[in-house]
This record gives C-alpha cells, structure tokens and sequence, in this order.
C-alpha cells in the first residue's frame, strides 16, 4: 500500500478516540460551573465600571479645575498675562468645553481684584467653590 | 469499518455543519435564550474534545480547554457576525487556546491517552498492520495509539494543528485557513511538512 494512504489511514484511526458517556457527565458539570463563574465574573466586572464612571469622571473634572485654579494663580505668566474676570471667564469656557458636563459661574469684584468660581458637575453632584486674586 | 467510521464523522461534521440550525441556534443565544448555547455544546463538543486531545495529547487539558473554548464563545457571542461557520469561529478559539498553552508549557508535557471507542480494533488499518506485523491485536493498539500521539507530539505546535485539523478531523484548506488566520498556501505547504515528517517517525507501519 501506498505509504502517504496507509499515514492516511492511521490518522484517521485516532478518531476512535473519544471520551465515554462518564467523562462528558463531568464535562457537563465542570462547564456549568465555569459558565457560573464567568457570569458573575463579567456582572462583577460591569458593575465595578459603572462604578468608577460615577465616581472618576466628576472626579476628574474636579482635578482639572483644581489644577486649572494652580496654574491661574500660581505661575506668573497667568498671573502677568491675564489679569482680569475677562480672561477668566474665557478659559472657564475652554475648561467647560473639554470637560463633559462641566458648568461654571464667575462672580467678580472688581475693586478689590477678587474672582469667584463655582464650578459643579450635575451628574456627579460635586461643588467647587474657588477663589482667583488678581 | 473504516468507511462506517469516516461516514459517521463526516455526518457528524454534517451536523455539525448544519449552518442555518448553527445560526438560528447562535441567534438565539444572541437573543438571550441561553438553552441554546446548551444544544450548540453538545452538538460540538465531541469534534473540539477530538481536536484539542489530538494537539495537547493530554484528555484532562483537551476537556478543560474546551470548557474555556465554550465560556470565552459565550462571552464573545455578540461578536460573532455569521461571516464563517460557527464551528470554524468555535476551533479558532479552542486552537488558539492550545497553542497558547503549548507556548506556555513548551519545556513540560504529560500525556494521557484516550479510551478507544468499541471498533477501534476490528479497523481495517489495524487488521492490515496486525497480520502484516504478525502481532497480537489488543498489543498492536496499544503500541499504535502510543505511537501515533507520540509522534504527533514531535511536530511543532503548528504543523501539528494542520495535520490534526486536514487529515483526523476532515477540514478543508479554506477551513483551516479560516480557522488559523492564515491562507491554503500556507496550511498546504505545512500540511506537507507536518506528513513528511510523520512518514519518517512512522516508518515502521507505512511499509507494505
């Protein structure tokens, strides 16, 4: 017999091996249990996403107005270069359009070189209240 | 017998093919009809079984890899579009799987045979080997079923996979390309190494 038909042959042999009606019993089982726990794997795992993109996102943006408050009143670029609620109600508006749901009110006092903003994000709920000297 | 043994696997690759009774079967697992995905089970669970036992040459890793191949295409059931069969996507990721162990275990490997299904022995390739080797049948099976899983092992992981899908498992080059993510080209060219290299480890059955 052709060698390459009888390699053939045997190879195909080897479909006689197979689990017995026993093995896939506990086929079965081990399945189910690994479905079990894949399935409150990934409930787990969505819920603690949800979870993070309720606490991170105002979470963020509350970063991002802290660290916007820093740089307007500590670096003396800002402190030189924009003096006055104008300008800072210009970068509270570039602020507002990079962070989602961001919303901010400037109250000034011109006399005594003081702004005043209120920032808050109504998804999350938090509040800021920040102080900018001029 | 080898006929009934080929018919009977290539109904159950059939059936296992039934692309309209897979695909209504994974839309409705994508609906949320989990019974389903248990009909899908066992319609290919022998074939996938079969599959990773023939690559890793261990029954307890094929039945644990296969329950992960079944989870990870539960888990991924919405990602499946319909543009292959559901079995090819299925070996995809139970082929994938092994060779990922493979890799992981490439310097440990403990093998444990399979049982061999009733009629094993009464196979025409055994009857032809028995009375040409002039040995005893139940010693010829099992030196042969050593033998040939032994010698799969030689092979590296993926000459291995081709010859285990195209010749054990009756796929086509298409499917095998589809299953692999690579072209006919490629899995014909492997397939002729992987069998070149058999035909030197087995030398001693290919005689006539």
């Amino acid at each position: 017999m052709d060698p390459d038909e009888r390699l053939r042959q045997l190879l195909r042999w080897k479909r006689w091996e197979r689990p017995d009606g026993a093995s896939w019993a506990r086929f079965d089982v081990a399945l189910q249990e690994r479905r079990l726990r894949a399935l409150v794997k990934e409930s787990v795992r969505k819920r603690l996403l949800r979870l993070l993109h309720r606490v991170v996102r105002p979470g963020l943006a509350m970063a991002g107005m802290l660290g916007a408050a820093v740089v307007l009143t500590h670096l003396p670029s800002y402190s030189d270069g924009l003096a006055g609620p104008r300008e800072m109600e210009f970068l509270l508006l570039t602020l507002e359009g990079e962070i989602d749901g961001l919303e901010s009110e400037l109250f000034s006092e011109a006399d005594d070189g003081v702004c005043y903003v209120a920032s808050s994000i109504p998804s999350g709920g938090n509040a800021l209240l920040t102080a900018y000297h001029f | 017998m080898v006929d009934c043994l080929a018919v009977a696997h290539r109904r159950g690759v059939a059936e296992a093919g039934q692309e309209d009774g897979d695909a209504e079967l994974v839309a409705a697992v994508q609906s949320g009809r989990m019974a389903a995905f248990d009909i899908l089970v066992r319609r290919h669970r022998p074939r996938v079984v079969g599959v990773l036992y023939h690559l890793t040459g261990n029954r307890e890793d094929a039945a644990d890899l296969c329950q992960e191949a079944f989870v990870r295409a539960l888990c991924h059931i919405h990602d499946f579009r319909g543009r292959s069969k559901f079995y090819t996507w299925l070996y995809r990721i139970a082929v994938n799987l092994a060779l990922e162990q493979m890799r992981r275990r490439r310097l440990r490997s403990f093998y444990s045979l399979e049982q061999l299904a009733s009629g094993a022995e009464s196979d025409g390739v055994v009857l032809a080997l028995a009375s040409q080797l002039k040995t005893d049948k139940a010693l010829l099976i099992k030196e042969l079923q050593q033998q040939l899983n032994g010698a799969l092992q030689e092979l590296s992981p993926k000459h291995r996979t081709v010859v285990v899908l195209a010749e054990v498992e009756g796929l086509s080059m298409e499917e095998i390309g589809q299953v692999l993510g690579c072209s006919t080209g490629t899995v014909r060219s492997r397939l002729h190494y992987g069998k070149e290299r058999l035909r030197s480890l087995l030398g001693r059955y290919l005689q006539s």
